[in-house]
């Protein structure tokens, strides 16, 4: 089985990286570069902040992008025209399709947070000298928010069609974004019937907001180790029950 | 003009099938003797379209099996349910109801598809690789280990002859050679099941003719070969078996050659006008500038008759078919077919 | 065929410059009607509650984009274009949106005393960003130094230098103005120990240099002052 999800989930990340996916991680480069050299005359004093938070955001932007565009096509793409029939055919169950296509873009992920990370770090160790490892920890966070993403986009793209499977995504990562306030509007109903249903609408949907410490890397604030052991839980366990899911709408889906 | 063919005596098949050790199987599976490559029991398949989703029957009641080391060709005018048929043999999509059991195993089992070999009708793959890598994609799958792929995809390669374009990407491949690679990719891990949905599908004259004698040369070696066609020479020149499905339906399944039995033959011979046999009386003859068109009823009469012309040193210059006894059985069937509907 | 083709072609450019003719004439129809508002601000925007809960996961990207809005609205004001009204809105969303960005208070804190003429508006800026920032030296010194300069209220200004010498980010400057701001409020004892103080931990030669002219002048004061007397009064900041 490890062989068959490794070939499919490196003909995935070769597939993005011929798609020139990669191009993004130069686009990347200049923004940081932009950030320094054009900005920094604009920043009154907060120039580094403004590299960190531009650098971060730019990161966690970029991935969401590739996540959402690349994953919403991915599995529809190959339905529709066709080359998962020749995938399929071979002693290959759909799950282990599913699960080979979404590590492949975690990989294709990995990488370029890996590359934009050791652009970032090369800008801040050259410009005013405010690089800090606990950026390193926020790279990796945003990772992990990535890979819940995708979990979701892969969930979406065995049901609907591609268009609609990214503004789906699109929106639950926003919702997962205010997960909180959706448990604080929760907490204001009035009967324990409506806080009941929004404290389960909170568990319901991912709270990406565990992965969110961008603000406080930047602000040199205190990181506990376990929240990096709790959001790779929260992460593997989220994303893993998502597969699953998948896995169990694909199995019923006719591919002709 | 068309060649006559004659079904050549078979080795008898190698019963082995091989079934990767990830999947569960020892390194070599020996299929019980008398256990049919291809088993299918009463299968159907709706369709649901429309706003309404309204269901539609797409086929029904499908029943053949077919032995190990034969070629079973699946004939059908277009639509009539052949790459249904196919699709749910391979569980690409799901049948309605019925069984399938490919070499003893449910059809629904990844393992069972270990000894399978498939092209796709239409075949699309992955337009950034290149044939070579696509290759090394599908052994992949089929866990091929590394000095197996390198033994086994030149000779493939070879095998459909694509070895100078193994390294272009598949978006420059032209129709046949895209349909040559999807071969080369079926045929991958020498697999003892071969699943063809029209083969010869956009390949030139010279293209098809060499499809045909790689499958001709695949029966030979004991390989089960299944292909759809709509194209009745094409069945003739290779089948052993043939079903007829007409919409959705199986409607007739015949070894070919009961239906060779049936074909209205035609020599084409040069006869010294002073040595016409009285023999040749009762046969229906026609003259065309020096040669004499003789007509022979099935197969049986043939035969005589190209004995006859070897004996009395008649200078043959050529056998065709006048009239097929599959395309008269194929045309009763969807002509009984439209009166029904 | 060949002046079929050359007609096509000269159709073709000159309805692209046409567009090009129409694209430039609305911008500069545009930049007229803004000239023609004679200052008069027209702007959107919407509430930093708002924002923080529309900017979803990009909070502190989406502060900084509002700075550098903010610093075009403060330069455009400088040349003219605009009075400031929407000063409060635009610090209200970035800070909110990234509480913890410091400048954002400070700069504001500047803007408001120099351009707003607004001391009480830019000292209650800078202690909001004390709440969210109480371990940074900067906001409470600059507290202090408008109560050292401008209200002339040294108790109150030795407060705050006391408060900034006392975060981890302080520097000699802030244990220096306490030291100043006591001695100028009238408690020597307490400025005396000050310079003391910045004597030990310094290792700038002018400051020591300084501490000890300072503390031999204040030592030499109490001296001559009787033990028991009036003391510099305790106030509230």
């Amino acid at each position: 089985m490890m062989g068959t999800l490794t070939t499919l989930a490196y003909g995935t990340f070769r597939e993005t990286v011929r798609d020139r996916l990669f191009y993004l991680v130069g686009i990347f480069g200049f923004i940081m570069l932009a950030s320094t050299a054009v900005l920094s005359p604009l920043t009154i004093g907060a120039q580094s902040k403004i590299m960190v938070d531009v650098g971060l955001a730019a990161m966690a932007a970029f991935g969401l992008l590739v996540v959402v565009l690349v994953g919403s096509n991915m599995i529809r793409k190959e339905m529709d025209k066709g080359t998962i029939v020749t995938i399929l055919a071979r002693p290959v169950g759909r799950r282990q399709y599913l699960i080979g296509k979404f590590l492949g873009l975690n990989l294709t992920l990995a990488c370029m947070l890996a590359l934009m990370g050791g652009l970032f770090s090369l800008v801040l160790l050259v410009a005013p000298g405010t690089f800090s490892p606990a950026y390193l920890g926020a790279i990796y966070m945003a990772l992990l928010e990535m890979v819940v993403i995708n979990a979701v986009v892969v969930l979406f793209s065995t049901c609907v069609s591609a268009p609609l499977a990214a503004v789906a995504t699109l929106g639950v990562f926003l919702i997962g974004h205010l997960s909180q306030s959706i448990r604080d509007f929760g907490d204001m109903q009035g009967t324990p019937l409506q806080q009941k249903i929004f404290a389960g609408l909170y568990y319901l949907v991912p709270n990406l907001e565990v992965f969110n410490i961008r603000g406080a890397v930047v602000h040199g604030d205190p990181i506990a180790l376990a929240q990096f052991g709790i959001a790779t839980v929260y992460c593997l366990g989220y994303a893993a029950l998502l597969v699953i899911l998948a896995g169990a709408v694909f199995r019923g889906k006719g591919l002709r | 003009m068309q060649q006559v063919v004659n079904i050549p005596p078979r080795t008898a098949p190698d019963p082995r099938t091989e079934t990767p050790k990830a999947l569960g199987g020892s390194e070599v599976q020996h299929t019980p003797a008398g256990v049919p490559a291809l088993e299918v029991v009463d299968l159907t398949r709706d369709f649901r379209s429309g706003f309404r989703r309204k269901r539609q029957r797409g086929i029904e009641g499908i029943s053949f099996s077919v032995p190990p080391g034969i070629v079973f060709a699946l004939l059908g005018h277009n639509g009539a349910g052949k790459t249904t048929t196919i699709n749910c043999i391979l569980d690409l999509v799901h049948s309605g109801g019925g069984r399938v059991r490919i070499f003893g195993r449910e059809h629904t089992e990844p393992s069972a598809r270990a000894a399978v070999g498939y092209l796709p009708e239409r075949p699309y793959f992955f337009e950034h690789l290149s044939g070579r890598e696509l290759l090394r994609f599908s052994a992949g799958l089929l866990h091929m280990d590394r000095a197996r792929q390198a033994k086994e995809i030149p000779e493939i390669l070879a095998t459909v002859g694509l070895e100078e374009a193994a390294d272009q990407r598949l978006r420059k491949y032209s129709k046949g050679m895209l349909q040559r690679i999807g071969l080369g990719q079926a045929l991958l891990g020498d697999p003892d099941l071969l699943i063809l949905d029209e083969p010869m599908s956009g390949l030139d004259p010279v293209g098809r003719r060499q499809v045909r004698e790689l499958l001709q040369g695949l029966r030979d070696r004991g390989k089960t070969i299944i292909f759809s066609s709509h194209i009745v020479p094409d069945i003739e020149m290779l089948a052993d078996e043939v079903a007829i499905l007409n919409r959705g339906r199986l409607v007739a399944h015949h070894p070919l050659a009961d239906l060779n039995r049936s074909t209205l033959y035609e020599v084409q011979a040069v006869i010294p006008s002073n040595r016409e046999p009285q023999v040749l009386e009762g046969y229906t003859l026609t003259r065309h500038g020096g040669a004499v068109h003789i007509q022979a009823d099935g197969v049986e009469e043939l035969n005589g008759l190209l004995t006859l012309g070897a004996e009395r040193r008649w200078k043959i210059l050529g056998v065709g078919t006048r009239r097929s006894g599959l395309e008269e059985l194929f045309m009763q069937t969807r002509d009984q077919g439209e009166a029904k509907s | 065929m060949t002046t079929h083709w050359d007609m096509g072609r000269v159709g073709r450019s000159v309805a692209a410059f046409c567009c090009l003719l129409i694209v430039v004439g609305s911008l500069l129809s545009y930049e007229g009607l803004r000239r023609s508002e004679n200052g008069q601000e027209h702007l959107y925007f919407p509430s930093g509650r708002f924002l923080r809960e529309a900017t979803v996961g990009f909070r502190e990207a989406a502060a900084d984009y509002l700075w550098f809005r903010f610093i075009q609205y403060y330069g455009a004001f400088e040349k003219g274009d605009n009075d400031l009204r929407y000063f409060d809105l635009l610090v209200d969303a970035v800070v909110r949106l990234d509480p913890k960005f410091v400048e954002a208070y400070h700069f504001a804190s500047l803007v408001a005393w120099s351009n707003l003429g607004s001391f009480p508006h830019s000292i209650d800026l800078l202690k909001q960003g004390i709440l969210h920032n109480p371990d940074v030296a900067k906001l409470p010194f600059q507290i202090g130094f408008t109560y050292y300069v401008f209200y002339k209220d040294y108790p109150r200004a030795s407060f705050w230098f006391e408060t900034a010498a006392k975060c981890s980010d302080s520097t000699d400057r802030e244990k220096r103005f306490a030291a100043f701001a006591r001695h100028r409020a009238g408690d020597e004892r307490v400025s005396l120990e000050l310079w003391k103080n910045l004597l030990e931990s310094t290792d700038n030669p002018q400051m020591i240099e300084l501490s000890t002219k300072m503390i031999a002048e204040i030592s030499a004061k109490l001296q001559a002052r009787p033990l028991v007397g009036p003391q510099a009064p305790e106030v509230s900041p």
